[in-house]
C-alpha cells in the first residue's frame, strides 16, 4: 500500500505547487489590472480554448513540430557520425574543433539572421534546430566514445568480436547515458531556438508566425496561450523521446538475449 | 591427426620511455605441450603476451607462426562486460559458439545454473575468473594465451579449473604466464623462465 500513498502524496504536493503559482499569477494580474501587460490565468485559458477550436491550430503545431524535429534528427545524426569519426581520428577532431566552438559560442540570433540569407524562411527552423542539436550531441558523444573501456576493446580485438556485438555490448552501455543527456538538452534548445527562428523568419502557418501576430495585435492572452502550448509540447516531446530511447534500448538487448538463449 | 601449431619468438625487445622491459627474449612453443612462461612480477610477462597477440609492437626481434592464427585469451584482469551474464559474456565473444557448449562449460567450471544468467558484476572474484577462462576455452581459436589465469581460486576450484582447461585445450597451443612455480607440474607444461 505504501507506494500508492506516496504517489498520492506526490500528486497532492504537485497540485499544491501548481495552485500556488496560478494564485500568484492571478493576484498579479488583478493588481496590474491591464490584460495587455499581463493576461490572467482565466483569460489565457479562454484564449487557449478558442485556439484549440480552430482547425488552423493543429496545422500550425504540425508545421513547426515537423520542421524542428527534422532539424533535431539531422543534428543528432550528424553529431553522432562526426563524434564517432573524431573519436577515431584526431585530425578530424582538431579540424572540427574551431567550427563547433564558434557554433556553440555564437548567439542564436546571429545564426538566424545569417541563415535567412541562405535558406527560405519556411525551412529556417530546420537549419537552426540542426545547428543547436549537432554540437551538443557531438561533444557528449565524443566524450562517451573516448570513455569506452580500452581494455574491453582490446579483449574484443583479440577475440575478433563482431562489429555488431562491439557496438551493442561495449559501446552502447557506455555511450547511452551521454546520448540520453545530449538529446534531452538538445531537444529543449532546438524547440526554443526553432520557435525563435520562426518569430524572426515568419514562415506562414508556423507557431512563430502566430506568436508574432499576437504581439502585433497586442493580444496578450493569445501570446500567453501560445507560450503555454510551446511549453506543453516541449515537455511532452522530452518525455516521449526518453520513453522511445528506453524502449529501443531494452528491445536491442532483450532481442539479442532471447535469440542467443541467454534469458 | 591434429595440425601442428608452432610459434617462435626471436630476440624480442621492448622499452617504455627508455626503460627496457624485455631484452632479447627467445623461445619456441608448440601444441604438443603447454608452455608456462615464468617470471617474477614486473618482468614484462604481460608486455610479452600483448606483443604475441598483436596488441603491442616490439622494438626489436620477431615472432613467427602467429600469422593467420586466431587467439583467445584470459587477461590478467577479467575484462568482462559487467552488465552481461556469464553466459552472454562467453556467447558474445564468439557468435559461432554453440549455446549448449557455453552452458556445459560454465557448469563444468563450477558455476551454478542460476549464476550463469546473473550479471557478472554480481559474481565473486573466483566465479568471474572462471567465466573469463570459459570464454577463452569456448572461443574458436588456434592459440590460447592465459595470463595468471588461476589467481584468486581456492585449491579445490583450482584443481577443477585446471582439469577443465586440460580437457578443452583440444589441440590448441597453450601459453600460460605465471609466477606460480607449482602450475607447470599441474598442467604438465614445459617451462620458460623470463
Amino acid at each position: 500500500m505504501k507506494p500508492s500513498i506516496t504517489w498520492a502524496e506526490n500528486l497532492i504536493k504537485k497540485i499544491f505547487v501548481l495552485l500556488f503559482w496560478l494564485g500568484l499569477w492571478q493576484i498579479l494580474a488583478l493588481k496590474i489590472g491591464k490584460e495587455v501587460l499581463l493576461a490572467s490565468p482565466a483569460a489565457t485559458m479562454q484564449a487557449l480554448v478558442s485556439l484549440v477550436g480552430e482547425s488552423a491550430f493543429w496545422h500550425t503545431i504540425a508545421f513547426s513540430i515537423v520542421r524542428i524535429a527534422a532539424g533535431f534528427v539531422l543534428g543528432i545524426t550528424a553529431g553522432l557520425v562526426l563524434a564517432a569519426l573524431s573519436a577515431r581520428l584526431e585530425r578530424i577532431r582538431m579540424l572540427l574543433s574551431p567550427f563547433l566552438y564558434a557554433v556553440k559560442a555564437a548567439p542564436v540570433a546571429s545564426f538566424i539572421i545569417l541563415a535567412l540569407l541562405w535558406v527560405s524562411g519556411k525551412n529556417l527552423s530546420v537549419f537552426i534546430s540542426f545547428l543547436m542539436a549537432m554540437p551538443i550531441v557531438y561533444s557528449n558523444m565524443l566524450q562517451g566514445f573516448m570513455n569506452v573501456d580500452k581494455k574491453l576493446l582490446e579483449m574484443a580485438a583479440v577475440f575478433r568480436m563482431s562489429a555488431r556485438n562491439r557496438a551493442l555490448y561495449i559501446y552502447l552501455p557506455r555511450v547511452l547515458p551521454y546520448f540520453t543527456a545530449a538529446c534531452t538538452t538538445a531537444l529543449g534548445l532546438c524547440w526554443k531556438s526553432g520557435i525563435a527562428a520562426e518569430v524572426i523568419g515568419l514562415p506562414r502557418g508556423s507557431i512563430g508566425d502566430r506568436l508574432y501576430s499576437t504581439k502585433l495585435y497586442l493580444n496578450t492572452p493569445q501570446t500567453f496561450a501560445w507560450t503555454l502550448v510551446i511549453i506543453i509540447i516541449s515537455i511532452a516531446a522530452e518525455r516521449l523521446f526518453l520513453k522511445i530511447l528506453g524502449v529501443v534500448n531494452s528491445k536491442i538487448s532483450r532481442g539479442f538475449l532471447a535469440r542467443k538463449g541467454g534469458r | 591427426m591434429e595440425k601442428k601449431i608452432k610459434i617462435t619468438v626471436r630476440n624480442l625487445s621492448k622499452s617504455y620511455d627508455g626503460t627496457p622491459v624485455l631484452q632479447n627474449v627467445s623461445f619456441t612453443a608448440d601444441n604438443s605441450r603447454p608452455l608456462c612462461i615464468m617470471a617474477p612480477s614486473g618482468a614484462g610477462k604481460t608486455t610479452l603476451v600483448s606483443i604475441i597477440m598483436g596488441l603491442e609492437k616490439a622494438d626489436d626481434g620477431c615472432i613467427s607462426g602467429t600469422e593467420g592464427k586466431r587467439f583467445s585469451t584470459v587477461f590478467q584482469e577479467d575484462r568482462l562486460c559487467e552488465d552481461l551474464s556469464a553466459f552472454m559474456n562467453v556467447a558474445v565473444a564468439d557468435e559461432k559458439v554453440d549455446s549448449d557448449v557455453v552452458r556445459r562449460l560454465l557448469l563444468k567450471s563450477g558455476l551454478l545454473q542460476e549464476d550463469i544468467y546473473r550479471p557478472v558484476k554480481e559474481l565473486s572474484g573466483g566465479q568471474r575468473r572462471r567465466v573469463a577462462i570459459v570464454r577463452a576455452l569456448a572461443s574458436d581459436s588456434d592459440i590460447l594465451v592465459f595470463d595468471e589465469p588461476f589467481k584468486g581460486l581456492d585449491e579445490e576450484t583450482l584443481k577443477n579449473t585446471v582439469k577443465l582447461v586440460q580437457e578443452n585445450v583440444k589441440g590448441r597451443l597453450l601459453l600460460v604466464i605465471t609466477h606460480d612455480a607449482g602450475l607447470p607440474g599441474r598442467l604438465g607444461a614445459d617451462v620458460f623462465s623470463l
